[in-house]
């Protein structure tokens, strides 16, 4: 500490201007925003996955497209964040009257926007988003249920290897 | 010697402003970093078998192939127009492995010789997990060389329940 102050004050004798060495700063930074801009994607996030749903991988590269969106946790259905059922589980069939519901008026909604909106087409894609754990018992009543509402072109979201 | 300044004037010159820089720094790297996305996402097709796909040998060069991959807690079989091979699981305890390298090297060979066929239907037993599902449709879907190129072995997947009767047969049913 003495040292130092005697250094400090030797220079402020001599009008010298004491700067932060920056540089090394500057190259980790420089190198971390290359990284991020690089990793960033234009089109931004179609789908948001939620920490508790843990998705499967695949090797799958087709990209996200916009669609109406499944959410399959536990015994909990979500369409678009909306949670529409809280234990399928409890359906012994294979059609789960609460989600057919849901996705029926999601499907008159999307066709009344579709009426007025020539940029909105309803094509009846539905993307699926399920725990990877489920057993495929559980998955085809989902799968089902779709199918027996106008969303019939189904996607399973998965997470790149 | 015009180029070279006094040690003095050079020491007091060559000093940058970084400060600015790092304040815009500051605020980008914080500002990526959450939106930054780590896992990719990316979609699975699923293929509904339509009424004409049943195989008609004249509307289409060259022999059809019915193709249907069973998935069970055993393992899988492959069968292609009713010639049936068996690919064993490999279980240690409660884990089930399933040789999938093996099932992709099987389709590599059909593929071969029935280059237009791209339809396979999984026969899919009830307690199997969705991850395995993924797993084995994309071991049908695309083979992945050592060199990261991709071959398109049957891209189009179909998901089926696999049923078994009283008589103990198994069969088809979406």
């Amino acid at each position: 500490m003495v040292r130092s102050s005697r250094v400090t004050r030797a220079r402020k004798r001599n009008g010298e201007v004491i700067t932060l060495n920056l540089t090394s700063m500057m190259d980790m930074f420089t190198i971390i925003l290359v990284f991020l801009l690089t990793q960033i994607s234009a089109q931004g996030q179609l789908l948001t996955v939620g920490e508790n749903t843990p998705l499967p991988y695949s090797t799958s590269r087709k990209e996200v497209r916009p669609a109406v969106t499944v959410a399959v946790v536990g015994g909990t259905i979500s369409v678009d964040g909306e949670v529409v059922e809280r234990n399928f589980l409890r359906y012994d069939g294979m059609l789960i009257d609460t989600l057919k519901a849901a996705l029926d008026r999601k499907a008159k909604k999307l066709k009344e926007i579709s009426k007025t909106n020539p940029t909105v087409v309803f094509r009846g894609e539905v993307l699926i988003l399920a725990d990877k754990t489920i057993p495929f018992k559980h998955l085809k009543k989902i799968l089902y249920t779709c199918g027996q509402t106008e969303f019939i072109n189904q996607s399973l979201a998965v997470l790149q290897k | 010697m015009a180029g070279v300044t006094p040690r003095r004037v050079q020491k007091r010159g060559s000093d940058l402003p970084l400060i600015p820089i790092m304040s815009l720094f500051l605020i980008l790297v914080p500002m990526l970093l959450l939106t930054a996305e780590f896992e990719r996402a990316a979609v699975v097709d699923l293929f509904l078998p339509s009424s004409d796909m049943a195989p008609s040998e004249s509307k289409e060069k060259g022999p059809s192939l019915t193709l249907t991959v069973a998935v069970t807690p055993d393992g899988l079989t492959l069968i292609a127009n009713r010639k049936k091979k068996v690919i064993k699981a490999k279980k240690s305890g409660n884990e089930v492995s399933y040789e999938l390298d093996k099932l992709t090297d099987e389709l590599v060979k059909l593929k071969k010789k029935y280059p237009r066929a791209g339809e396979v239907v999984l026969l899919i037993d009830g307690e199997i997990p969705y991850d395995t599902i993924i797993q084995v449709m994309d071991a049908c879907r695309e083979k992945i060389l050592p060199t990261g190129e991709r071959v398109t072995l049957f891209p189009n997947v179909a998901l089926a329940d696999r049923v078994v009767t009283k008589e103990g047969k198994k069969s088809g049913q979406k």
